[in-house]
């Protein structure tokens, strides 16, 4: 009992070094430095939302660098393809001049993929990452390759210059595990981006946690408990999204087209661990749930046109569900 | 929670003792609203009596009562899970004490160090919590009400005791009450009673005619009292079971303070019926209301308002009695004494009367209950009767004392009623059949048609059934009305 108790503190400790090295980088944020944490230590993917220049991609550098991972940066535009993603086969020659076909490994291979504007590439090329994102594979010709873990595919889109851009079919925004939107940061929050830009050398970014040390506490954010009446609230909520569903929400009859699916209720309960574990507990509950209802939920709903002509948005009508269901009894 | 575990129990045992506390709560609860449904059929009982409710209805709501709290009580009673919720909710522990209480007890094989970290971090926080502390006692609202049950119930028993010489709870308290305060005896229901024969037997007391000042003339001799008058003029007419009766019940007044005033009302009543109406007023007034030391001056002087406007009423009828009873004889009486008028309006004397409207205005006035009826078919049979009929009314205003002019008044409105009635009747029927043409007198001068602007507007919503024609593609009907809504729904 000591034993494990040691552990899950010592994965809360591990956690919040890497909380503090990345705030020594991205001020503020805090929501999206913990929904990217909670990603990565779940084994999800995360999808960031917001204007250019929030410090979205710095934050993934920073996590690399905090974390001592790969990382790549993929830039997507309408002319990417998928090779440029996974990697292709190319004609080998040996030495003795024979020929044979090799793979090369694309930026894909790597621990963490940041897709910058995921968005402005084509379907095809969007679909190209949902094998790797679910499977955590990739198959080239006959041959299938096997990603590292940990890997984390944290997409990046701009809400803004809609045109020219193709919008993520629900089955691959149903891959990611969170959406987290990237707001504007405050003012004081500002005062702190402008000084440390301003200042002559960037802040060194310690690696406080490697490859080895992710994955144990996944293992440990896995042994996190889950009570049953925690469970179905988690369930309760994503019951209410569907409006086919018998215990559905009246919001979810006007305004959602297409509810939650199971995957959302999972990774309630999944992302519940680990903000459990983060919170240094040993249990998840019910505001843990509350509090990942929008990240993991409002890229699973689809609203009707009624909702976009009353001006309604999914975190509204979450939120409004939320507060149906009520403090727990 | 294995038995070696060093915090073995302590989380089960808050999660116990406050399932204990709970439920002695709910049982508080459900025990006050058993009694509260058993005082309700009490205060029942109390107020209407078991003239109107049996007086088993007690022990039955009693029942009732307890099975309606067993079943409450049943379903109220949370389990040990749930109750471990209810203590992570009140004290701001985020599951932490329900989760250990689950898989301390239940699941605890499979994850055996995670659980005892777990649990110990629980017991831990359980070791801070008593149960009065996380369940604090209240008053429920069963208590509350029963104890306004239980008030309600003596003030009810009170009043039932303070109105009543011996208690009984067969009549209602509101004829208790009404019967006590103002003098006011409705009908009963039922036939005899045994408080109606103890105060039947009670005297009649002798009127006292000296201390009356309303009558202003000598009442004879012979309708002074009940006993000397005809046996015959009592019996109830068997086709008309409700104008006798009525009288009777007049008698039967349950409260000994009213006997004597009663009594006089009583006889009075009977006078009236025996000279036809013609006397009742004086026969009413040489009977003054006998005094009682339980009646305050307030109420004595309530009564005699009342014993006067029933008087007067009883004097309306009367002359208008007198009238049809005139009219119907054929003005063969002149104007003639008061033994005269009083012998006219006697429907016992007018045996050689015609049948006719006369007899029925004289019924009326016996039943002494629809004086309004009395004078509609009074004032028909003035009507009926002929010309004649202002030449009697004369007659009987010099033959009969103050209240005379009242009735014949009364008697020339209810003719001027009846005659606009008739007026407004044919002027509505014109009306509705009314059909023509309009001409307008209007002058020569040059004249501006003005007509007021009159703002009329629609909506998007409105126009919702053009989108359905055919004109518009199948395929764009959505958005289009899409587009309605969200113009209609913007802010301008």
């Amino acid at each position: 009992m000591v034993a494990t108790e040691t552990i899950m503190l010592a994965a809360t400790e591990r956690i919040d070094r890497v909380r503090d090295e990345i705030r020594k980088v991205i001020v503020g944020h805090q929501s999206v430095v913990d929904g990217v944490l909670n990603a990565l230590l779940s084994g999800g993917h995360v999808l960031l939302e917001g204007v250019p220049g929030l410090g979205k991609t710095t934050l993934l550098r920073t996590l690399g660098e905090a974390l001592h991972l790969d990382y790549s940066r993929i830039q997507f535009t309408p002319d990417l393809m998928p090779a440029d993603i996974l990697g292709s086969m190319i004609m080998d020659t040996t030495a003795a001049g024979g020929k044979s076909l090799r793979f090369e490994r694309g930026p894909v291979f790597t621990h963490l993929l940041l897709a910058d504007e995921i968005n402005r590439a084509t379907p095809r090329t969007q679909s190209a990452l949902l094998e790797a994102m679910q499977e955590k594979t990739v198959t080239s010709g006959t041959a299938t390759h096997r990603l590292d873990e940990p890997f984390l595919v944290m997409a990046t889109q701009n809400p803004l210059e809609m045109e020219g851009t193709y919008p993520l079919p629900e089955a691959q925004l149903d891959r990611f595990l969170l959406k987290v939107l990237v707001e504007y940061p405050a003012r004081d929050e500002l005062t702190a981006i402008v000084d440390l830009t301003a200042a002559p050398s960037r802040p060194d970014v310690g690696a406080v946690l490697d490859r080895d040390q992710i994955l144990e506490l996944r293992a440990c954010a896995s042994e996190v408990l889950v009570a049953p009446h925690v469970r179905d609230f988690a369930i309760s909520v994503v019951l209410a999204t569907q409006p086919s569903a018998g215990s559905q929400h009246a919001l979810a009859r006007k305004y959602i087209r297409y509810g939650s699916s199971p995957r959302g209720a999972q990774a309630l309960v999944i992302c519940g661990r680990v903000r459990a574990l983060m919170e240094g507990r040993l249990h998840v509950s019910q505001d843990d749930i509350r509090e990942l209802v929008l990240p993991a939920l409002r890229h699973r709903i689809i609203l009707n046109f009624d909702a976009h002509a009353d001006g309604r948005t999914e975190d509204d009508i979450l939120l409004e569900i939320l507060d149906s269901l009520g403090p727990p009894q | 929670m294995p038995a070696s575990s060093p915090t073995s129990g302590r989380v089960e045992t808050l999660v116990t003792a406050c399932l204990s506390r709970i439920s002695s709560q709910v049982v508080k609860r459900e025990g006050f609203l058993a009694c509260a449904v058993s005082l309700l059929g009490i205060c029942l009982l109390l107020f209407m009596g078991t003239r109107y409710v049996p007086g088993a209805i007690a022990i039955l709501t009693a029942c009732f009562g307890v099975w309606f709290a067993m079943r409450r009580w049943r379903s109220s009673v949370p389990d040990a899970y749930t109750v471990a919720q209810r203590i992570d909710i009140r004290q701001g522990l985020a599951d932490r004490v329900s989760t250990a209480f689950f898989f301390g007890t239940a699941h605890s094989e499979s994850r055996r160090p995670v659980v005892e970290a777990q649990y110990a971090a629980a017991a831990d926080a359980a070791d801070d919590l008593r149960p009065e502390v996380v369940f604090p006692g209240h008053t429920p609202w069963t208590q509350r009400a029963s104890l306004w049950l239980i008030a309600t119930a003596l003030v009810l028993f009170g009043l039932r005791a303070s109105v009543q010489p011996r208690l009984s709870f067969e009549p209602p308290l509101a004829t208790l009450l009404l019967g006590s305060f103002f003098g006011y005896v409705p009908e009963r229901p039922t036939g005899t009673s045994s408080e109606s024969a103890l105060i039947d037997e009670e005297p009649l007391p002798e009127p006292q005619a000296a201390e009356d000042g309303i009558a202003e003339e000598p009442i004879p001799e012979s309708t002074s009292r009940t006993e000397e008058l005809p046996e015959e003029r009592y019996q109830p007419d068997p086709d008309e079971p409700d104008s006798l009766p009525e009288v009777e019940g007049l008698i039967t007044l349950p409260l000994d303070a009213l006997e004597g005033e009663e009594a006089v009302e009583d006889s009075s009543l009977r006078s009236d019926a025996a000279d036809g109406g013609a006397e009742g007023k004086d026969a009413a007034g040489e009977f003054p209301p006998s005094p009682s030391d339980d009646w305050t001056d307030e109420s004595q002087s309530l009564l005699d308002k009342l014993k006067q406007a029933f008087s007067n009423m009883l004097e309306t009828l009367d002359m208008a009695s007198i009238d049809s009873s005139d009219s119907g004889e054929g003005n063969e009486q002149g104007s003639g004494t008061t033994e005269e008028a009083s012998a006219a309006g006697n429907p016992a004397d007018s045996g050689d009367m015609e049948e006719g409207p006369s007899s029925e205005a004289a019924d009326a006035s016996m039943e002494g209950g629809e004086p309004g009826d009395a004078a509609g078919e009074t004032a028909s049979a003035g009507n009926m009767s002929g010309e004649d009929s202002s030449g009697d009314q004369s007659s009987g205003e010099n033959a009969s004392a103050a209240g005379t002019s009242d009735g014949s008044k009364e008697l020339a409105e209810a003719e001027q009623l009846q005659v606009f009635g008739e007026l407004e009747e044919l002027y509505m029927q014109r009306a509705e059949n009314i059909k023509g043409d309009v001409t307008i007198e209007t002058r020569l001068a040059e004249q501006n048609a003005r007509v007021p602007y009159n703002q009329r507007s629609t909506t998007h919503a409105d126009r919702g059934g053009a989108i359905s024609r055919d004109e518009v593609p199948a395929a764009y009907r959505t958005y289009i009305k899409n587009y309605f809504e969200a113009l209609r729904k913007s802010p301008e």
